[in-house]
């Protein structure tokens, strides 16, 4: 028997029984409290498969354009560097935050959650390691980059030839298992198992 | 009296482990979090945010958001404008896609707050459900309005040839970028469950 409250309306929830493969809705607003997440091998998995793409993401050049005769390749660092010297710092800051150092440091943190748990010693830290994920995670906009990669594409194909590089393709996979990743892991399993 | 809350049962639900406490701690038990019972000053942070979110929004659609020089002359195209071009190019997807993102998500996004600010202030419990379904839905798209901002971000740094074409970003770009910011956060500082608490209190007064 286990006691909670829905976080959106405040009713009192008693569940008989409770089994984490299963969803559970609030009775009267019907949210969501509890989603099931996949086994922490298989988050860890993905985990580790996204920090595999997101290395040649970092030095492979995203895409290449050519205007007359000029060609220019920029990699993904390079594309940020450029803004915070056009003297957007912020707008540079917010772009390369929530679409890569964020993504970045929630898979940190869900290693450095999981590992601990899976070794069997009782870290300290992961309690501050929960808070910071359930902050960071609503500023992590991965996906909306990848997007906006490629609608940057098509207006800048209007313009110039353009030519892709594996650098986006790796980008596109890393955000990909990092959303995975994402989807799978379920960190109130952290507390359920003991 | 048909549902049981929280605040009725006087406990303490943690905002971020949702571990249910019996007392007033300072700390929640499990995760550490801040505990309280409601979201502190909600309505109030909710209102701030939203109202600058609306503010920044004005100059975000009159200012332009990306300056291109080709070839010596300048163009400047603000939000709508560039909606413009690509539906008079024939790309009605793309087009589609930006006007979404970035014209129609923010409203959307703001008129919702408030809705859900009014349904608090005027204690209008019979439409908290249909307000905690919009809730989730400007969960869910919030961060799309990023869209805009993130393809100028690219643009200006991949379009960099001395001489030949550069592009800038306007003043629309750091105007936009509050805007969206201010809302997500004004999403997260509002508590849904202040529209279902009050009718609670309601009904004990009808009795």
């Amino acid at each position: 028997m286990k006691q909670t409250a829905c976080k959106d309306c405040g009713v009192i929830i008693d569940i008989k029984s409770f089994d984490n493969s299963k969803e559970y809705a609030c009775p009267r607003c019907h949210s969501v409290f509890y989603r099931a997440g996949e086994s922490f091998d298989l988050v860890l998995v993905m985990v580790i498969t996204a920090f595999l793409f997101f290395i040649p993401a970092t030095f492979l050049p995203i895409m290449t354009l050519n205007i007359m005769d000029q060609s220019h390749s920029v990699t993904l660092f390079e594309a940020v560097w450029f803004f915070a010297n056009d003297g957007y710092l912020i707008i540079a800051l917010i772009a390369a935050g929530s679409g890569v150092v964020i993504p970045l440091t929630l898979l940190a943190l869900i290693m450095m959650m999981i590992l601990p748990k899976k070794m069997g010693y009782d870290s300290s830290y992961i309690k501050k390691f929960y808070r910071m994920y359930e902050h960071l995670s609503t500023w992590a906009m991965a996906e909306v980059y990848l997007i906006s990669i490629f609608v940057a594409i098509i207006k800048l194909g209007g313009m110039a030839e353009l030519n892709l590089d594996f650098g986006l393709v790796s980008f596109a996979f890393f955000i990909l298992a990092f959303y995975i990743s994402l989807i799978w892991f379920n960190p109130n399993d952290l507390w359920i198992e003991n | 009296m048909k549902y049981k809350t929280d605040k009725s049962e006087g406990k303490y639900l943690c905002h971020m482990c949702e571990y249910l406490h019996d007392e007033a701690l300072h700390e929640c038990k499990r995760c550490g979090a801040k505990l309280h019972q409601r979201v502190p000053n909600s309505i109030a942070l909710t209102w701030g945010y939203v109202l600058a979110a609306t503010l920044f929004l004005i100059p975000a659609n009159i200012l332009p958001m990306m300056v291109v020089t080709s070839m010596g002359s300048d163009d400047a195209s603000t939000i709508m404008q560039g909606v413009i071009y690509f539906f008079a190019h024939g790309d009605y997807g793309l087009g589609a896609v930006i006007f979404i993102a970035s014209v129609a998500v923010p409203v959307f996004k703001l008129a919702v707050v408030y809705y859900l600010l009014l349904i608090v202030h005027f204690k209008q419990h019979d439409k908290a459900l249909r307000g905690i379904k919009l809730f989730h839905i400007i969960h869910l798209i919030g961060k799309w309005s990023m869209l805009d901002i993130f393809v100028v971000a690219l643009m200006v740094s991949m379009v960099q040839f001395q001489g030949l074409a550069s592009i800038q970003t306007g003043g629309a770009a750091i105007a936009f970028c509050s805007a969206v910011i201010f809302t997500i956060i004004a999403t997260e500082k509002f508590d849904p469950r202040l529209m279902f608490d009050e009718e609670l209190i309601k009904k004990e007064e009808d009795k």
